[in-house]
């Protein structure tokens, strides 16, 4: 039963490591495929190697259409709410929700990591006012405020992917700053600090050379785990209407599919209602995995303990 | 004398947070581009109507003059918050705080039931999660299925049961706080009603907040198991349900106490999507159905209410947590 017990056992551990190779490994490799078809899919949109969208044609006949075999592959999923092929809205859909999570995941953890770390080395009056500013933005919800901003500004304002990712951050960067000043907080009482100071480092050169070297893979996991959040964010207030109403966004299309698809009472809009569901879902799933992976390959005493759980 | 000292510190800085998060708050929405009485007054002078009658119907509707500088407008809302006057709302033409009051208790009802759920159950998987983490199938299974309900957005598993569990093959009530033949009131037929219809939407606020919860407390609980009051425990032949409750459960609890405020919030804000998307009266469906219809007296109400919601669960976690551990009220920098 103990753990001891467990270890004593060489056929148990030999069967178990193989199991670990054979499952986790998969899962793993599996996340960084599904990413790794995303990014081609939507580099493949950006380059135009992938056809552009055909015009919207409204009108019973052209929208939600069964899947055709015409104009291979693209109509295997249907057509949508535009009368277009799903299968490349979907996939229009790639690089906009790609940058626009990793926009917002650049600003996150760029603002929370600077805060975090100026807060946490300096001190002082610096930490008790950077203090404040963590807690106050603590306290308000990301998606809460953004949904009030994206209703007040005006539409023009929205179309631009640098204001969406900023809106869609605006208080995320709270508890990374919380956490990386805790962490900066440790570090500086490190003796590799006081070598570096002894050198006649610059106070920037040791904290964004040799603390934030430190916490790298951390930053690194906190990075695809704010994509998370952005993605979340991004589809979750399109479905509610405070995104642009384009097709492009599968929020949008979730949305169509059960208010005019007509999801609730028939079997017409499946496709467009699973579709963009599994596609979030698909994406979501990968991002996370990938980030426990990051999370396990900086701190060993995790991939035990996660190893043996998981 | 002490703990009195304490206790007044922690309430002046929830005091400060709250001041400095609502007039922060209000000043990014005063500032954001796109004043909605100046779109307004447009709309008006384009569809024909001399200015003055356009500003008045301006002034009608918003409740203010579109040309008032912003930190005279900051102001007036600040000081309308403090003083607990609201507005009136745009499209229900009623007094904003008498809504918003309807919808409180639907709210507070709705997260703490899915609060209590997800914390009695993401308590008890995550130290059976740490407890039997060498039996592969087990862990493994569970790990799998719980970062799955992981990746699901809370809003696209509400869409998914209302349209198949609730629409489509009608299992469960997926519209509506009840039935519309019971009367609303003490009496247990309406309280079984409620309970009824909010079983759907309950089920997706545990269901997309227990894996946080499972995997905090087992991550917590593993730390516990390899300390040696357990191993002596162990050793000394007590039974493993007993080092499991008295042991494991008791010192792993302490520390995701403090995270059941960050859950309340996260909870609340979940309201938006769940609550509007099953039609649950509450704050939720409040701020979806008044941001939709640009209501702005209302939104902002809704937005400061949800705020001090937040900041008062903080603050109760706080004191409740100092009671449990005293620790808590020396560590205090």
């Amino acid at each position: 039963m103990s753990v001891g017990a467990m270890h004593s056992n060489p056929r148990l551990l030999s069967f178990k490591s193989t199991f670990k190779i054979l499952t986790m490994g998969i899962n793993r490799k599996l996340s960084l495929g599904i990413l790794l078809v995303y990014i081609i899919l939507g580099l493949g949109v950006v380059l135009g190697v992938i056809p552009q969208l055909p015009p919207y044609r409204g009108g019973l006949e052209y929208v939600y259409q069964p899947p055709s075999m015409h104009d291979f592959p693209w109509y295997i999923l249907g057509t949508e709410y535009t009368g277009r092929p799903l299968l490349l809205t979907i996939i229009h859909g790639i690089p906009k929700a790609l940058t626009i999570a990793l926009l917002s995941a650049i600003i996150t953890v760029g603002a929370g990591t600077i805060l975090g770390l100026i807060s946490g080395y300096i001190g002082g009056v610096v930490d008790d006012i950077i203090s404040i500013v963590i807690n106050v933005a603590l306290t308000i919800p990301t998606y809460l405020l953004a949904l009030i901003i994206l209703m007040v500004i005006p539409e023009e304002l929205k179309q631009n992917i640098f204001i969406l990712a900023s809106i869609l951050s605006i208080t995320a960067w709270a508890s990374l700053a919380r956490a990386v000043r805790a962490q900066t907080l440790s570090l500086k009482k490190r003796e590799f600090v006081d070598v570096a100071k002894v050198i006649g480092f610059s106070v920037t050169k040791i904290v964004f050379g040799e603390i934030m070297l430190f916490l790298a893979p951390f930053l690194a996991m906190n990075l695809v785990l704010s994509m998370v959040s952005a993605i979340y964010g991004y589809t979750g207030l399109a479905f509610l209407g405070f995104m642009p109403m384009t097709p492009d966004n599968w929020g949008v299309q979730i949305y169509m599919a059960i208010r005019a698809g007509g999801a609730l009472y028939s079997d017409r809009a499946i496709l467009a209602l699973w579709a963009p569901i599994i596609t979030i879902i698909l994406l979501q799933y990968s991002l996370i995995n990938i980030a426990t992976a990051i999370g396990e390959a900086m701190n060993p005493a995790l991939r035990v303990s996660v190893g043996e759980t998981e | 004398m002490q703990n009195l000292k304490w206790i007044l510190r922690r309430l002046s800085i929830t005091a400060a947070t709250w001041f400095i998060a609502i007039g922060v708050s209000i000043l990014i929405i005063v500032l954001a581009p796109g004043n909605p009485a100046l779109m307004l007054l447009v709309q008006f002078l384009q569809s024909g109507l001399p200015y003055d009658r356009a500003m008045q119907m301006v002034i009608a509707y918003i409740g203010y003059n579109p040309e008032e500088p912003w930190h005279l407008r900051w102001m007036r809302y600040f000081t309308s918050i403090l003083s607990g006057n609201l507005g009136t709302s745009i499209i229900y033409r009623l007094p904003v705080s008498q809504l918003i009051a309807g919808a409180i208790p639907w709210s507070i009802f709705f997260v703490s039931y899915s609060l209590a759920i997800t914390l009695a159950m993401g308590i008890l998987l995550g130290l059976a999660l740490a407890y039997y983490r060498n039996k592969v199938v087990f862990s493994r299974t569970v790990t799998v299925i719980l970062t799955i309900f992981n990746s699901i957005p809370n809003w696209i598993l509400a869409a998914i049961l209302f349209v198949y569990v609730g629409a489509r093959w009608k299992l469960l009530p997926y519209m509506g706080p009840y039935s519309k033949d019971v009367v609303p009131g003490f009496n247990l037929p309406f309280i079984l009603s409620v309970l009824h219809h909010y079983t759907l939407p309950t089920l997706v606020m545990v269901l997309t907040s227990l894996p946080g919860w499972t995997f905090a407390t087992s991550s917590i609980a593993t730390g516990v198991l390899k300390e040696d009051y357990v191993m002596i425990a162990k050793a000394r032949g007590i039974p493993s349900r007993r080092i499991l409750i008295t042991y494991i459960a008791r010192n792993s609890i302490l520390p995701i106490y403090a995270n059941i405020g960050l859950t309340f919030a996260w909870l609340l804000v979940g309201t938006v999507w769940i609550e509007s998307q099953f039609q649950l009266p509450g704050l939720g469906t409040l701020l979806a159905v008044t941001s939709s219809a640009r209501d702005y007296p209302v939104m902002i109400g809704t937005y400061v209410i949800v705020i001090t919601a937040i900041i008062l669960a903080n603050l109760l976690t706080d004191l409740t947590y100092a009671l449990i551990d005293p620790r808590a009220r020396v560590g205090e920098e």
